[in-house]
């Protein structure tokens, strides 16, 4: 039997989570769930959807070779630049990723090339699954994607720091903080930076990170610097977490809605 | 709260692979155990699997004897699972091990 302890919040009594893994019994020990991990922050019940010692017993027992383990999109930062352009904003995954797919397949993310070959190649159909599909904005994007890819030829980029890098990529048209951190959690692996989106968020209110006062628009970094203060506590990396509790939020759709829901009201307009 | 849409994807594959729920078997252990309910568990009995809402809002996925908790499931394909629980399918939990007070190890599978 392999244990293991994470003694992070002086605690007496502790949780034990057992898991069956490679022919042997493992246990993981946290803090008892009324411990807080940070201020106003409980560890919870590890068993308990959405609570922080979920998340963290979560990321100990899918381990490194989960499929939540891999996130780029690309092989560069040009490719991962145009690949979070692409994506987001409500977009299915999938979508996004099929349109940057198309671009990197002819050829246009050099730079080089003409707008209108961009925007042509965004305005047709894209095939995801077995499904035809048009993306949205597709001329704004197309001159996002244009612009962006101009100026990676025009400028170095700062990838000595992933705050740098981000507030380089801040100056890009058509990229938010969200966006921003997201290329430079890819492209840099860097457990610095946060990519709120609304499952994020969602994840946050459920285990009492953020609050309603909370929005994106007005509080990202704050809300950033409680998300990494979380993983380091839980002593997980933030990128590995991220993409950890993306995966779940997004696939347990209907079981967070309804904890959602159940939240004391003004919390559940995430 | 607001926030903006989603639209990441990990391993640049366009997610997650969509489980066999059919076929889907994983074994794994019983956490959280209800020393009363276990106390009667027996190698082979089949237990109920199903998500378990609590107070406050609260769900875990839950193994049931006889219609009473034995304890909670956490086994590393539980996004799988869950994901093939939200759209209809049904498993049990079979014992594997004849429970002498120690931990509890199960076979999650359709029925």
């Amino acid at each position: 039997m392999h244990k293991i302890t994470i003694k992070l919040v002086a605690s007496i009594k502790h949780q034990i989570i057992t898991t069956w893994r490679n022919g042997d019994i493992d246990q993981l020990e946290l803090p008892e769930p009324s411990v807080e991990i940070l201020p106003g922050v409980r560890w919870g019940k590890f068993d308990d959807f959405f609570t922080a010692a979920f998340w963290v017993s979560r990321s100990w027992i899918d381990g490194d070779s989960s499929p939540h383990a891999e996130y780029a999109l690309g092989t560069t930062l040009r490719e991962e630049i145009a690949a979070c352009l692409l994506g987001g904003h409500g977009m299915p995954a999938e979508v996004g990723l099929a349109a940057f797919h198309r671009m990197r397949d002819r050829g246009l993310l050099d730079g080089k090339g003409a707008l209108e070959d961009i925007e042509k190649a965004l305005t047709e159909p894209l095939i995801v699954g077995a499904r035809r599909v048009r993306y949205r904005y597709p001329h704004a994007k197309s001159r996002f994607l244009a612009e962006a890819m101009q100026k990676i030829n025009a400028e170095p980029a700062p990838l000595h720091s992933a705050l740098e890098l981000r507030k380089w990529l801040l100056t890009f048209s058509g990229i938010g903080p969200k966006t921003a951190s997201w290329i430079t959690r890819n492209a840099l692996h860097s457990d610095d930076v946060a990519i709120l989106d609304i499952h994020i968020i969602r994840a946050g209110l459920l285990m009492g990170l953020f609050s309603s006062n909370h929005t994106v628009q007005r509080d990202y970094f704050d809300m950033e610097v409680r998300l990494v203060a979380f993983a380091r506590a839980a002593g997980v990396s933030l990128s590995r977490f991220d993409s950890i509790i993306w995966c779940y939020m997004r696939q347990m759709h209907e079981i967070v809605m309804n904890a959602l829901s159940a939240l004391p009201s003004g919390l559940n307009c995430a | 709260m607001s926030g903006g849409g989603s639209g990441r994807t990990g391993g640049g594959g366009g997610g997650e692979p969509s489980p066999d729920c059919g076929s889907l078997i994983v074994e794994t252990t019983l956490n959280s155990p209800v020393p009363a309910v276990v106390a009667s568990l027996k190698k082979g009995d089949r237990l109920t699997v199903e998500i378990q809402s609590g107070t406050a809002g609260t769900n875990s996925l839950v193994a049931k004897h006889g219609g009473q908790i034995a304890g909670s499931l956490t086994p590393p394909s539980l996004i799988a699972i869950l994901s093939c629980i939200q759209n209809g399918f049904q498993y049990v939990a079979v014992v594997l091990n004849d429970v002498t007070g120690g931990v509890v190890r199960v076979r999650i599978q359709a029925p």
